[in-house]
């Protein structure tokens, strides 16, 4: 540092002021904040070491370049630092600032960092605002010698050249030259611009010695944490009061202290007028500096560019809190934030896994006690238990809780197991707890299904008898477990005791499906139809019926159900085994995928033994001997399983001779027969269906089966008749016979199957008269009226059965289904009971003699015309006669429709050729006229009387023939 | 709300920067942690030896005196090898308390005789590594023995007697938390006064303070050291109770984390910079076809465009020593009075202007990633000398601008510029104020039609004025004139 000895007195004013300058310090414009640091370290140490004195002693009028600070004189000897004072040198030339893009003067921003770096407010003194904020000065002086050459050169003086001789005059001649001209206007406006005479007059009371200075007030505060910074150049408009005398020291450093940002911002300049230099200010060592609006570049020009441009500096913010307070604060914040994580993530954990009191669904029962295997590490050891369980229980019926037996407590011997299929038994077992609601009574209290009380024994004797598991039961009763323990109790419950069972269950549930299903085709197969061929085309009538009536009865069954009723309505009941029962061969070759997924079961396979060892008894009828082997009456069997037992023990059912609709009697069979011993015909199966009397279980099974899915074909053509004429069975087998041969079609004509069966079934060919010897036909109640011939003798008392044609064309007529044409169909216009007579009268059985066909039609065939000549009778003969012959050709599928009438004319020919023995056997209805069959005969050599009434039925028959011939036959004769 | 979210985000991510080292650890030791057999004592219910060992670990990477050193006007002594030595002493001190704690406990002298062994150890590391740090100042002679073996002896008793205590009450759940605490938090300030020395002590002692006052022993940092983790552990323990080794992490973070509280990373004063002259491989455009120049509306083809990505750099380089502006003042934390004068440093008179690492604005944070220039009026840029212009652009390419900053296009000259993101391009003209650079940056100076171009390479921090003056001064030709 470089001291200069200079002893300040201030001429001026003749006073010592307050504000001192000491120094100069160096000032390296590259090294400001050192600069500026080292001044303030030697000042501060010596306010601090209270060598004051001595240091105002060493105060200077800063005439010398270089930085000095500014001391303010507080009383006595108190100084404190208030600013520092910057004379700039030829240096500044050099290394000064160029202008843009400064916004604020140079240096001031690095000596306020300087004292902040310096910790002013701890190590120096300073004279502090009443906010507690520095505010020190900062003065930017550019001496005469600079000030002089710049654009903003003090008014009033001559360009000073120390060097230059004097010419006298008031200007000194100089070879240098003003860098550029003054391009600032001074403060006062009423000095004309460019007249240097008049300006030096303006200034006369000012020294010469003028220089250009910046004031720039910084404003340093600080407060525990942050210390913050600004500065803002004073602007000469605030001292500017239009005088030229120099503003005292004091006075505009005490001013400078106070001004504020906002005085600088608010000063209001006319823009066109640019840089100015204020009012004079004093300095010490008797200069004055004139207060310029911006500062000099190292070129000496003005920057910046307008007045304007000068903007507020910022300090950078200083963190000052006390450091032990910022490691405190990192060690809060760091620590804060593990514990909060740490802390809210266990206190997370510990919320989320410690129960509520909300109201929760009660916990699931705990799992049961596993185990390495089924109640025994021997596995072998638990299956042959089992297995002994499984026989005792199936064959001991109601005896099944004497004992001890197997592996019981106190057994003395064993069951030999001989390898064979237990799996029907165990399903039996189970099927007598879930389908017949027969359970093992073992306490009073105590009950069990048969397959879980022969499980759990397994398990229980296998385990050896443990105490908690034990059934407590009185006296010296078989040492029993408790199953409900095994089973079902969540702490003693075994699981894979309880898994085992569950997968039994499951095969025995779809087994029972298969099982049921074989069952019932079997029953079926025993009550309706006959034997199916392998095509359909093959098939009988009933074959055909059994076929029709079973698809019907399997509609919406699953494929397995559907397999295994075909099965047992094919095959019976010959499986052996479970797998494969309800394939089409008896040998298992490819199981199925149900056998396949039961194989899985373990369990499952070690009962179904070893195949074609042990018991050869078919799996249904162990099943059935196992599930129903009881004597108690409280056992409910259902129905299936009850019509098989009657049928399997070939007793049959005690339900007498059951009668169904129309006095058909009901078959019932004894036993099964695959080959049908039930309804062979439709019209019987109706009979049966339609009817709610009591014919048996089985029937009971069957008609639930078909009841929404059969539909009764009888009566074809319409409602009968209860009270009419014939009786009812008669007019339901008029409508078999009309729509047999084709006379109408009935509404159910193509779900008819059995159409010869019934229309046999319906049709007698025996002599009606019943003698003593008991020939003829039987009629009346609970019999079938059947339809029947009154007369067809080929001699007397020579019956020749008549064809069915020829029955049905009688009753036929006599009911009134023949075609209806004009005039009626007989030639007198009869009733039907008219033309054919009743067996007795009021019976209400067509066909007897004394109806107009038969009353003449022996003595007309046998040669006694006299009691017949009259037209009528031989109309009627003729009408029967005639109307059988129809029949043969409406009836015969083999002659289209088209060719009846042709087909019917040969037919009579034929007829009429035929030597009257032939006649008497096939048409003894013909035989009476058969001399008039021949169209083309004379009349004359005939009894006119009989050929026209003959004549008469032979062309009403040929209009009824004409009439199915083209007219649309429907039911009812309807069109 | 945003500052106050930009302040959160720099000081998280220069906060991970800094302390990578102590991340790493704990990441390690999380891993490692899975690796130890059930029935290793690293694996021990009270977590004892798993926390020693966590503090072993930072301890080697971070361990220092809690003082501030010796006088920082003299040189010390630069030993790697020794350095090594008492960063292991350091290490492996913990565990003697552990093995005191350990007998303490459990009334048995065998851990006892391991304790005596390590602390041997510990003594020979010391004594052998002692000469790294060694400052030549020594005020006032002798070795503090007293002052040693009593320090000693006091952490020895106080662990001790924490770990008799655990041992007398297992089941009282806040003895055995203090306990545990308070051997963990001695083990801190063990490892921290292992680092001090008397030596320096006394060249404060005798230096004094710049303002004349007499030096005090900064108490804070061994008070923070001790009860900070102590505490903490303690509330844990309290806390989180059934703590077991499964969660050993949890106490392994809580441990680097103090480790970074208690011995941060030095900052440094300044940055060692290169500037790599750089040259292009790629840019250019075709030539035109035919000789003829496209219309207007076309890229002028020929022209050469600079990629930031496809430059190759020469073998020319310029270092540059940027000085960090920290937010603190050394002043402030350690005023200790110079022992003599010194010179200021050079300044690098850097053709962009003053250039440093300035705070960070939003955290007040020190950094050293991104340097400020601060152009005040400098004639580089553009001059105009009478009639003569001397036009010189300045321009600094940034490949790929830092994370968070705008992604908004720069608004471009030419309809055929390509789309960039205003961060990756800075054009300094006469106005600009304030320029950044960052690691990578490349800037280009143009001045009557020759380019040259530089990238900036932010190198090593140095921590030490000393060692900043042996730093190659910045030399004339490696800035001016371009």
């Amino acid at each position: 540092m470089v001291m200069t000895e200079h002893r300040y007195a201030d001429e001026f004013l003749g006073r010592i002021v307050s504000y001192q300058l000491v120094g100069p310090y160096v000032f390296d414009i590259k090294t400001v904040v050192a600069c500026g640091r080292a001044a303030l370290a030697h000042v501060g140490e010596a306010l601090r070491t209270g060598n004051v004195a001595e240091l105002i002693d060493q105060a200077v009028t800063g005439t010398d370049p270089g930085l000095y600070v500014c001391l303010e004189h507080d009383g006595d000897d108190d100084y404190s630092i208030a600013g520092f004072w910057i004379v700039q040198s030829v240096d500044y030339l050099a290394l000064g600032p160029a202008g843009p893009p400064d916004r604020v003067p140079p240096f001031v921003q690095d000596l306020l960092d300087a004292a902040t770096e310096e910790v002013w407010w701890q190590s120096l003194k300073v004279s502090l605002a009443a906010d507690g904020s520095w505010r020190p000065v900062v003065l930017l002086e550019w001496p005469s010698y600079l000030a002089n050459r710049s654009a903003a050169a003090p008014p009033g003086v001559p360009f000073d050249d120390p060097g230059a001789e004097f010419h006298g005059g008031s200007e000194r001649e100089t070879w240098l030259e003003s860098v550029d001209g003054a391009q600032v206007a001074p403060a006062q406006s009423d000095i004309p611009s460019g007249d240097f005479e008049k300006e030096y007059d303006h200034y006369a009371g000012v020294p010469d010695a003028r220089s250009v200075i910046v004031l720039a007030r910084g404003t340093l505060t600080h407060d525990g944490r942050l210390h913050r910074g600004s500065f803002f150049m004073v602007p000469p408009e605030l001292f500017d009061d239009g005088t030229t005398s120099p503003k005292p020291l004091e006075e505009w450093m005490d001013e400078a202290r106070e001004f504020i940002a906002e005085d600088m911002e608010a000063v209001d300049r006319d823009e066109e007028q640019g840089h100015k230099l204020g009012r004079p200010l004093q300095l010490p060592g008797g200069r004055v500096g004139f207060h310029a609006s911006g500062w000099l570049t190292k070129g000496l020009g003005i920057w910046p560019a307008r007045p304007d441009d000068v903007a507020i500096g910022y300090l950078t913010d200083r963190v000052v809190q006390q450091k032990w307070i910022s490691q405190a604060r990192l060690a809060a914040a760091s620590s804060l934030l593990v514990l909060t994580t740490v802390l809210s993530f266990t206190a997370g954990v510990r919320w989320l896994s410690e129960p509520t009191p909300e109201e929760i669904a009660p916990p699931p029962a705990p799992a049961a006690q596993p185990s390495m295997s089924v109640c025994s590490a021997e596995y072998q050891e638990f299956v042959d238990e089992f297995r002994c369980q499984i026989a005792h229980l199936a064959s001991a019926g109601d005896n099944y809780d004497v004992g001890p037996v197997c592996g019981d407590k106190g057994a003395t011997s064993r069951w030999e197991d001989d390898g064979r299929d237990l799996q029907a038994e165990f399903c039996a077992l189970v099927a007598r707890g879930e389908e017949d609601k027969w359970i093992a009574g073992l306490t009073p209290s105590v009950n069990s299904s048969f397959a879980d009380f022969a499980a759990s024994q397994a398990c229980f004797n296998v385990l050896g008898h443990p105490q908690p598991y034990t059934l407590v039961r009185s006296g010296e009763a078989r040492r029993l477990g408790r199953p409900s323990s095994f089973i079902e109790d969540p702490e003693l419950g075994i699981q894979p005791l309880i898994q085992l069972r569950q997968e039994l269950l499951e095969s025995c549930e779809v087994y029972r499906e298969r099982t049921d299903s074989m069952v019932a085709g079997g029953i079926f197969a025993t009550h309706v139809g006959g034997p199916m061929a392998r095509s359909p085309e093959n098939d009988s009538g009933a074959g055909a019926l059994r076929r029709e009536i079973a698809s019907k009865a399997l509609v919406g069954a699953t494929a397995d159900t559907r397999t295994c009723f075909h099965r047992g309505m094919e095959a019976g009941f010959d499986a052996a085994r479970y797998e494969g029962m309800c394939l089409d061969t008896a040998e298992v070759v490819d199981p199925d995928r149900m056998d396949v997924k039961a194989a899985r079961s373990k369990m499952w396979v070690k009962l179904g033994g070893e195949p074609g060892v042990g018991d050869r008894r078919s799996v249904i009828r162990r099943y059935a001997d196992a599930r129903f082997n009881t004597d108690r009456n409280d056992v409910k069997v259902d129905d299936l399983w009850q019509c098989h037992l009657g049928l399997e023990s070939g007793k049959g059912f005690d339900v007498g001779r059951p009668v169904g609709s129309w006095d058909i009697a009901i078959p019932v069979p004894e036993a099964y027969d695959i080959r049908g011993k039930g309804a062979r015909t439709q019209l019987t199966l109706d009979a049966v269906t339609s009817s709610e009397s009591e014919a048996g279980i089985c029937w009971s099974v069957l008609r639930q089966r078909l009841e929404s899915s059969y539909q009764e074909v009888h009566p074809l053509l319409g409602d009968l008749e209860p009270d009419g004429w014939p009786s009812a069975e008669q007019q339901l087998c008029g409508q078999i016979c009309a729509s047999r041969f084709n006379v109408k079609l009935g509404i159910n004509h193509e779900a008819w199957i059995t159409r010869e069966e019934d229309l046999a079934q319906c049709v007698s060919g025996t002599e009606p008269r019943t003698d003593s010897a008991g020939r003829g036909e039987r009629i009346g109640a609970g019999r079938l009226d059947k339809l029947r011939l009154p007369w067809s003798y080929r001699r007397r008392d020579d019956w020749t059965p008549p064809m069915q044609s020829q029955v049905c064309a009688f009753n036929l007529v006599a009911q009134n289904l023949m075609p209806e044409i004009e005039g009626g169909y007989t030639v007198a216009a009869l009733e039907g009971k008219e033309f054919a007579g009743e067996t007795e009268k009021g019976s209400r059985i067509a066909g007897g003699m004394d109806g107009q066909a038969a009353r003449y039609v022996e003595g007309l065939s046998f040669g006694r015309l006299s009691a017949i000549k009259s037209q009528e009778a031989c109309a009627n003969v003729a009408t029967q006669c005639y109307s059988s012959l129809m029949l043969e050709i409406t009836g015969n599928e083999d002659i289209e429709r088209y060719r009846w009438r042709e087909a019917w004319t040969e037919k009579v020919e034929e007829v009429a050729k035929m030597r009257r023995s032939e006649m008497l056997d096939s048409n003894p209805w013909c035989v009476g006229i058969r001399d008039y069959m021949d169209a083309g005969r004379e009349p004359a050599q005939l009894d006119t009387t009989c050929y026209v009434g003959i004549m008469e039925a032979r062309k009403k028959t040929i209009e009824a023939i004409e009439y199915l011939q083209t007219e649309v036959v429907a039911s009812n004769g309807g069109e | 709300m945003v500052r106050a979210w930009e302040s959160l985000q720099g000081h998280t991510i220069r906060g991970a920067k800094r302390n990578a080292d102590l991340i790493g650890i704990w990441l390690a030791l999380l891993v490692a942690q899975h690796q130890v057999p059930v029935n290793h004592p690293l694996s021990r219910g009270d977590l004892l030896p798993w926390m020693v060992l966590t503090l072993s670990v930072v301890a080697f990477v971070r361990a220092r005196s809690f003082g501030h050193g010796p006088h920082p006007m003299l040189t010390p002594r630069v030993d790697r090898f020794n350095a090594l030595l008492q960063r292991a002493a350091a290490s492996v001190a913990p565990w003697a308390l552990l093995y005191v704690y350990d007998a303490a406990y459990s009334l048995d002298p065998k851990p006892l005789g391991f304790a005596v062994a390590v602390a041997v150890a510990v003594v020979v590391l010391v004594a052998v590594g002692g000469s790294h740090g060694q400052t030549a100042w020594n005020p006032r002679r002798g070795v503090p023995i007293g002052w040693i073996l009593g320090a000693c002896g006091a952490l020895m008793g106080a662990v001790g007697f924490v770990g008799y205590l655990s041992g007398r009450f297992p089941d009282a759940l806040i003895i055995s938390a203090v306990a545990r605490g308070l051997a963990i938090g001695l083990s801190f300030l063990t490892i921290g006064l292992m680092a001090a020395r008397a030596q320096n002590h006394r060249q404060r002692l005798t230096a004094g303070r710049k303002d004349g006052k007499p030096y005090k022993q900064q108490v804070f940092p061994a008070f923070l050291g001790t009860f900070g983790p102590f505490l903490t552990l303690t509330a844990v323990f309290l806390v989180v109770r059934g703590l077991t080794f499964s969660q050993a992490f949890v106490l392994s973070l809580l441990i680097v984390v103090w480790a970074g509280v208690v011995w941060p990373k030095p900052l440094p004063i300044m940055v060692s910079c290169v500037l790599h002259e750089v040259v292009p491989t790629g840019g250019r455009d075709p030539r035109p076809k035919g000789g003829q120049a496209n219309a207007f509306d076309m890229p002028p083809e020929g022209a050469l465009r600079f990629h930031p990505l496809k430059t190759k750099r020469t073998l020319v380089m310029h270092p540059w020593l940027v000085p960090v502006r920290s937010s603190r003042i050394a002043e402030l934390d350690d005023p200790v009075r110079p022992l003599w004068d010194t010179p200021p440093p050079l300044q690098a008179d850097h053709v962009l202007g003053d250039a440093a690492f300035e705070p960070d604005p939003a955290t007040r944070q020190d950094q050293w990633d991104v340097i400020t220039v601060r152009l005040k009026g400098r004639s580089d840029v553009g001059t105009m000398k009478g009639g003569d212009g001397n036009t010189r652009r300045m321009v600094i390419l940034r490949a790929f601008p830092a994370p968070g900053t705008s992604s908004r296009s720069r608004t471009a000259t030419y309809r055929w510029e390509n789309r960039v993101p205003e961060e990756s391009v800075q054009v300094l003209d006469p106005t600009t104020e304030t320029a950044t650079l960052r690691d990578g940056d490349i800037l280009v100076i143009s001045s009557e039609g020759v380019a040259r171009a530089f990238q900036l390479e932010i190198g090593a921090p140095i921590y030490r004025l000393l060692d900043a003056n042996a730093f190659r001064p910045p030399q004339l030709e490696d800035y001016v004139e371009v």
